[in-house]
């Protein structure tokens, strides 16, 4: 839970026509994690795999409408309302995150998934790709952001 | 809002406004109607009633812009004693408890339609549309609710609660009930079930242990479905008087058994058969706020209509001792 903003959708969102979902957690998830639905209907984070439909979180799975329990349970309980936002990389969008590892993204970079952190990295020959860079590093505030345009998950090899 | 409106009235008046293209009429009018239903029929509302919040009322946070409410509890606080003569008494920091009340968003989804497929139906599929989504609105603030009650009373009969310590849950189609032995619906687990929340009890030994005013609720609202309350038709007139005969005849058209209010709703898939909740007045239970009162949004473009329900609400159980839960079979 934080007032930074770690993810900005820089083109396509809000849009009535883009594929998103709120759902409820499986794991802790932070804005800009990729993750994917779970047989469950949640979110979970996995290996990047083009056989998924890869999401990115907009929200903290501690923020407050997300359906998440009391602070402190044994006090009061909190009515879970509300569920976590992400919107598919298969939309026509633009990014920018901080959600990333890694310290080179020239514009035209492929990018996975960092193991199952839910971080995007540059991708290797043998990776799943899920979005190629747009923009380098940006900086906004204290916020350092890579800008890039998700595709549907193809392997690069 | 108008509430002496029938509600089939103000339905009727909705294609009136569509007709002659009078948007926001017609979102009014629709807004009234959703208003009434989930004031007549969501379980939430009847046990917690909503209080109407404001922007300005809201507690900003340090770690988030989203909508949050604190509340202030009511102080857990040691008893006198009797003591002799030049005993100075105990000190005691005066320190409160608060909760926190958070904000979702409950969305309908958007019905759309081209306005001349409408009209090819007899019935008004627009509205069955619209009261299903009004339903679907109701379930979408009862279902939480009930689990967070489930939460607290845990998921076994007769046993400690993992949040209050306190037994909140009652299952009397098993032996180890406080009754001794399996009896389902009856006169004894009926009125033993009414003494869930009145029972005193301290917590401990995290709070004030047993210096500590034992806590003491009573019972305000006792809930179940009609197919459970239909149970009460078949005590006889030997256990209960000439109340078997008053609900022989009329139903369950008594609203009070008991000294307690009850409410018998249709819905079986939110409210099992065999299963009854007993809550505490809703000044010792906790706060449900609406934010954004539900709103059916109405939209015509060219000969394409849509519509969607939305509302923000928040709720919490401050006190998690004044909820109990009882399976009678």
């Amino acid at each position: 839970m934080s007032l930074q903003v770690n993810v900005n959708i820089v083109k396509g969102w809000p849009s009535a026509s883009v594929v998103e979902k709120s759902l409820s957690a499986a794991v802790a998830v932070a804005q800009g994690d990729i993750v994917y639905i779970s047989s469950a209907g949640q979110w979970e984070k996995a290996t990047a795999s083009a056989a998924k439909e890869a999401f990115i979180i907009m929200a903290d799975s501690t923020d407050p409408s997300t359906g998440r329990t009391s602070t402190n349970p044994n006090s009061y309980t909190q009515i879970a309302y509300g569920a976590v936002h992400g919107l598919s990389l298969s939309n026509a969008l633009e990014i920018e995150t901080t959600r990333y590892t890694g310290s080179s993204f020239a514009p035209n970079t492929e990018l996975t998934l960092d193991g199952t952190t839910g971080a995007l990295k540059a991708a290797a020959s043998t990776n799943v790709v899920v979005g190629r860079c747009t923009t380098g590093f940006v900086q906004i505030g204290d916020r350092k952001y890579i800008t890039f345009a998700p595709c549907a998950p193809y392997a690069k090899a | 809002m108008n509430t002496n409106i029938p509600a089939k009235l103000i339905n009727d008046k909705f294609m009136e406004k569509i007709a002659s293209n009078d948007l926001n009429k017609a979102a009014e009018v629709a807004t009234d109607f959703t208003r009434l239903t989930l004031r007549e029929e969501g379980l939430l509302r009847k046990i917690l009633p909503p209080q109407t919040i404001t922007a300005a009322e809201l507690d900003k946070q340090l770690d988030t812009d989203e909508p949050v409410k604190i509340i202030d509890k009511e102080v857990s606080q040691p008893l006198s004693m009797s003591v002799g003569f030049a005993t100075l008494p105990k000190n005691r920091i005066m320190k409160g408890d608060r909760y926190r009340v958070d904000f979702a968003r409950i969305l309908s989804p958007s019905y759309f339609q081209d306005v001349r497929r409408l009209e090819q139906y007899d019935y008004d599929i627009r509205n069955v549309f619209k009261e299903n989504a009004i339903k679907d609105h109701m379930t979408a603030e009862d279902v939480p609710f009930f689990a967070a009650v489930d939460a607290i009373v845990g998921s076994t009969g007769n046993a400690a609660s993992s949040v209050t310590g306190k037994v909140q849950y009652y299952d009397f189609s098993t032996s180890n009930n406080p009754l001794g032995s399996a009896v389902n619906f009856d006169r004894n687990s009926i009125v033993e079930a009414t003494k869930i929340l009145s029972k005193g009890y301290t917590p401990g030994p995290n709070a004030l242990g047993k210096d500590s005013t034992p806590i003491r609720l009573n019972t305000d609202l006792i809930l179940m479905n009609a197919n459970t309350g239909r149970e009460y038709l078949k005590l006889q007139h030997s256990n209960i008087g000439d109340l078997s005969t008053d609900l022989f005849k009329n139903g369950l058209s008594a609203t009070t058994i008991l000294g307690h209010k009850h409410l018998f709703t249709m819905k079986d898939d939110v409210i099992p058969d065999g299963v009854a909740y007993y809550f505490a007045a809703p000044q010792f239970l906790g706060k449900f706020y609406e934010l954004e009162q539900p709103t059916m949004f109405v939209d015509r473009r060219a000969f394409m209509v849509e519509f969607f329900i939305y509302s923000s609400i928040g709720a919490s159980i401050g006190n998690p001792y004044g909820v109990a839960k009882v399976k009678f079979f």
